[in-house]
């Protein structure tokens, strides 16, 4: 029984970080119809700014900035990177087919890589967290409040997220932007400012998903690709395009990793997630859930 | 530098994009992609490689080097196969690489069959990688080409996610499997890398045969017509299953070999030096090489791994650059930056020059010789939008002016038995043929039979589902109600399955094959199917040569039916809108059709091009063919038409000869519309 709690924890907190990593890309897919291969990248940077600013030897000398004020400023110089980055790799090609954006971010992952591990090395590094160390104690199972705050955080940002495309003004010119860009602007949608907006809340989602991620284990230069293929999976399971079903396919991709694989084949569990993703692909491409296909123009 | 040199001298020819127009119809029997000279080359290039060893390399480092250099030829040339050629966008090709080194490895360690010679453990590699392959592509025959990218990430995740874990069969002690038997031949241990480099060359010389014996063989033809545009290819009878998958299956088994080389070579293999950094590195290998030549991989190899050795201060007694970057608080040499350099470089080749390296090269001999320069463009830039506007002015004004010589005959039909009775036999029977799109009948439970010898017109107001009638009846959308061949079932949703069967169609807005020549797109609708496939390719030359030049022929002499074959070695991106029209009817004549489906061939044409078409059309009619065909144009369909049949919103209202079928009311108020106060007076 405990253990079986352990294990529900456990696939429970990376389902919801595939499914925080995929929300974070599904913001831009909705937004412009590009699926950034970058987004894993980002995960991993925001990971090491994390570090880089709460860690004595780090920013500019000024040492320490404490862990909560370190994470939010984490998360504010991501979405200013996430707007660069649009304004980069994405902004000088709108209107060229989507997959040219594609390799394209597909390079700007290589140069955010490659930028990481000269900035910051290839040795593994670790990110503090304010709960470290402390385990929750649920039927003689021990959690760690780590796992919980990734559950409860991603929850909340999950919600926000489909209520922010659902019921603000900002979600509708979102998905009407993604509908038909132009027709949007002729409706006096602002389009550049959303599509750099909808980047910045990406990138900004993509250093939340690294903070949290990062105080689970060690932080290398793979840390976020390894995840977005997760994102991918959690993505590919829910339909590819419904935020709501984005959740589902992670918890599905957490539950088949940990609670099936903690009991089945426990050494491969880290393939479950892909082998479901692969017979999806396969047997259900319109997603487990979905009637019709979510997919458009991919 | 000396080696890559050589290969920017590659013959255009070998590249169907790039083929020089010189085909001016006297070399009938030769398909462009038979000519110039590729075994030449490939021999001047081995050569190269082999006096560069031999004088040009010094120390075990640089041999080395060279040695890595090959590896990635080989495993890219398999991507360029994969991606280049067949347009599957495949992540997978560095683990499949992992899969031939680690199966290899396994199978030497237990001696499988009692022998643990490293020849016998790549031949179990190549068959391990071939299944494995084929059962993941298999599995992924219906993805999009981003799930199908996807899946591949998945597939990696998997495979070397099974390699760390699965040690009995890894063999490995901790991530690092040692101790894998180097290579030897006749009990002569290759085991240094002047003598690994042999295995290198020899692999690498097998690889490019290969792909010269593809490309001058139908495989290379039809994948890139499945690549393009595989509904096109499927209802012109090309098995695109097949040839998506042949090809992801040899790309992939080709890296399972070189995988194999290079763990027997090293003695050692961990997962990780199979990770997604190689899979990039093979995406920016042959995008940087370019993406649509065999000479691509090697020099995108050769500029993936001797500049970045350059910038870190010489390569291959080359003196380099040699100077530190200060960066980060740390001292950097400038190879330091090399993902840096190749991630800005992907993006840089794909927006400003598509055709990569190669394509360099080639524009700059084309402007050392002074020929015209060759098209800018690749499959991969005109898929992703990059390409400029096609020009839409004829290559040559002078296309219909050579009218055909004498008629030739087409095959005379299957049904010899009934020409006593002329337009009476139906040939394609449709029976309540439904379509729905979401909410909306498309095609509403029509019925139409298609008899013997005659031209039926297939006439209704926009959005009346004419076209989506043929596009039912040929299988390239989903469709439920029945259609009989010659009273026997065909069904229904399936393209391809009507070609077999003698019907051919043509599309609203003509679909050629932009990356082909004319005669090449002719040549796809071939109804000879013989020694199409790889085996025959590679094993049987003179055989497939002979069966390509008759095909050859055949698609001449329908390219001189409709008055092309001067533009027979263009590429079809040169033609004209109504140029493609024709070239559309030539492959539809050249599939010697008993029964042809036409979707608005008059469209876009002037009067005396129609006046034209309607001869063709005779004399297809003449030959035995029965004819379907929409239209808009009224008198065309009357001048040309034993009978019409008028749709109109998904349902067939009339069918009869022209002239009763315009005179009937409910045709005259679909198409002007009923005047709602007259028709409640009656």
């Amino acid at each position: 029984m405990s253990n079986l709690i352990a294990l529900l924890a456990s696939g429970l907190a990376v389902g919801a970080i595939a499914a925080l990593a995929a929300v974070g890309f599904l913001l831009i897919y909705k937004a412009t119809g590009v699926v950034n291969f970058a987004q894993g990248d980002l995960i991993t940077l925001g990971a090491y700014i994390a570090i880089w600013l709460t860690q004595k030897d780090g920013a500019f000398g000024i040492g320490a900035l404490g862990l909560v004020p370190g994470y939010i400023v984490t998360i504010l110089i991501m979405f200013l990177i996430g707007v660069g980055l649009e304004r980069v790799a994405y902004a000088p090609l709108r209107g060229r087919s989507i997959h040219v954006i594609v390799i394209t971010t597909l390079g700007a992952a290589l140069v955010l890589r490659a930028f990481i591990g000269l900035w910051q090395g290839t040795t593994p590094r670790y990110l503090d967290s304010p709960v470290r160390g402390d385990v929750l104690k649920i039927a003689g199972a021990n959690i760690s409040y780590q796992r919980v705050l990734v559950i409860i955080v991603s929850a909340i940002v999950v919600v926000a997220t489909i209520l922010l495309f659902q019921f603000t003004q900002f979600g509708r010119q979102l998905r009407a932007t993604a509908a038909d860009r132009d027709t949007a602007k002729l409706c006096g949608v602002p389009v550049n400012w959303l599509s750099m907006l909808a980047f910045g809340l990406s990138a900004a989602l993509a250093g939340l998903a690294g903070i949290l991620l990062g105080p689970l284990g060690s932080i290398d230069l793979t840390l976020g690709f390894n995840f977005m293929i997760l994102g991918f999976a959690a993505a590919v399971l829910g339909g590819f395009g419904s935020i709501g079903g984005v959740v589902v396919g992670g918890l599905a991709i957490g539950l088949v990793q940990y609670v099936f694989g903690g009991y089945v084949l426990r050494d491969y569990n880290a393939i479950f997630p892909f082998v479901l993703m692969i017979l999806v692909i396969a047997l259900r491409p319109q997603g487990l859930f979905a009637r019709g296909s979510a997919l458009r123009r991919l | 530098m000396s080696t890559p040199r050589t290969t920017l001298d590659k013959p255009r020819a070998t590249s169907p994009a790039a083929i020089s127009p010189d085909g001016s119809g006297d070399e009938r029997s030769r398909p462009p992609a038979m000519r110039g000279q590729p075994y030449l080359w490939l021999l001047v290039f081995l050569l190269g490689i082999a006096l560069f060893r031999q004088y040009g390399v010094s120390g075990f480092g640089d041999t080395d080097l060279v040695n890595t250099w090959l590896f990635y030829c080989v495993i890219v040339v398999g991507f360029y196969l994969v991606f280049g050629v067949s347009g599957q966008f495949a992540f997978s090709q560095a683990v499949f690489a992992a899969v031939g080194a680690y199966t290899s490895a396994w199978a030497t360690r237990i001696a499988l069959f009692g022998v643990d010679s490293f020849w016998m453990g790549v031949l179990v590699a190549i068959v391990v990688t071939a299944i494995v392959a084929a059962a993941f592509a298999f599995l992924m025959r219906r993805a999009s080409h981003f799930y199908f990218a996807i899946a591949t990430l998945g597939l990696s995740e998997i495979i070397l996610e099974v390699l760390r874990k699965w040690t009995a069969f890894s063999g490995a002690s901790g991530d690092t499997t040692a101790g894998i038997r180097h290579i030897s031949l006749f009990g002569y241990p290759l085991d240094n890398p002047y003598r690994i480099f042999w295995v290198w060359f020899g692999a690498l010389a097998l690889v490019l045969l290969l792909t010269i014996f593809l490309a001058r063989s139908p495989v290379q033809r039809e994948a890139i017509a499945t690549r393009d545009h595989d509904m096109v290819a499927s209802t012109l009878g090309v098995p695109i299953l097949r040839s998506r998958i042949t090809m992801f299956v040899l790309g992939s088994t080709i890296a399972g070999v070189g995988g194999a080389i290079f763990a027997h070579s090293k003695g050692f293999a961990t997962p990780d030096s199979f990770g997604i950094d190689l899979g990039l590195g093979i995406f920016v290998m042959l995008i940087l090489g370019g993406i649509d030549s065999r000479w691509g991989p090697i020099v995108g190899a050769a500029f993936y791994v001797f500049v970045p050795q350059w910038l870190q201060g010489g390569v291959l007694g080359i003196p380099g650059v040699d100077f530190t970057v200060n960066a980060f608080g740390q001292e950097h040499r400038l190879g330091d930056f090399r993902d840096l350099f190749f991630g800005a470089l992907l993006v840089i080749v794909m927006i400003a020059f598509p055709e990569g390296l190669v394509g360099i090269g080639r524009r700059l001999r084309s402007l050392v010789l002074g020929r015209a320069h060759p098209a800018r463009r690749t499959w991969l830039s005109d898929f992703l939008g990059l390409t400029p506007k096609r020009p839409r002015a004829a290559a040559d004004g002078t296309y219909g002016r050579e009218t055909a010589t004498a008629p030739r005959p087409v095959k005379a039909g299957a049904g010899d038995g009934t020409e006593g009775h002329p337009a009476s036999f139906p040939v394609l029977e449709a029976d309540d043929i439904r379509v729905q799109f979401g909410g909306v009948r498309a095609v509403d439970g029509a019925s139409l039979s298609v008899r013997e010898h005659e031209i039926l017109g297939l006439v209704g107001p926009n959005g009346s589902g004419k076209t989506t009638f043929l596009n039912a009846l040929s299988g390239v959308i989903p469709a439920s109600g029945s259609l009989r061949v010659r009273g026997s079932p065909v069904q229904l949703g399936r393209a391809g399955r009507v070609r077999p069967l003698g019907i051919v169609r043509t599309y609203q807005s003509p679909q050629t094959y932009e990356h082909l020549t004319c005669i090449e797109d002719v040549m796809l609708s071939t109804a000879d199917r013989t020694l199409t496939g790889i085996t025959p390719a590679c094993l049987a030359r003179p055989a497939v040569v002979r069966r390509d030049r008759g095909r050859c022929e055949a698609a001449a002499q329908a390219l001189d039916r409709v008055g092309l074959i001067r533009l027979a070695g263009e590429p079809t991106a040169r033609l004209s809108y109504g140029q493609r029209r024709l070239l559309e009817l030539a492959r539809a004549i050249n599939a010697q059709p008993d029964i042809l489906l036409l979707d608005e061939p008059s469209a876009g044409l002037d009067s005396s091009e129609t006046e034209e078409l309607i001869a063709h059309l005779r004399r297809l009619q003449d030959d035995g063919v029965s004819i379907l065909l929409v239209d808009h144009k009224l008198d065309f369909i009357t001048s040309l038409c034993d009978r019409v049949a008028v749709l109109e919103l998904g349902q067939l209202v009339a069918v009869g000869p022209a002239g009763t079928v315009f005179e009937d009311h409910r045709v005259v108020d679909a198409y002007l519309g009923v005047d709602e106060e007259a028709a409640s007076r009656a």
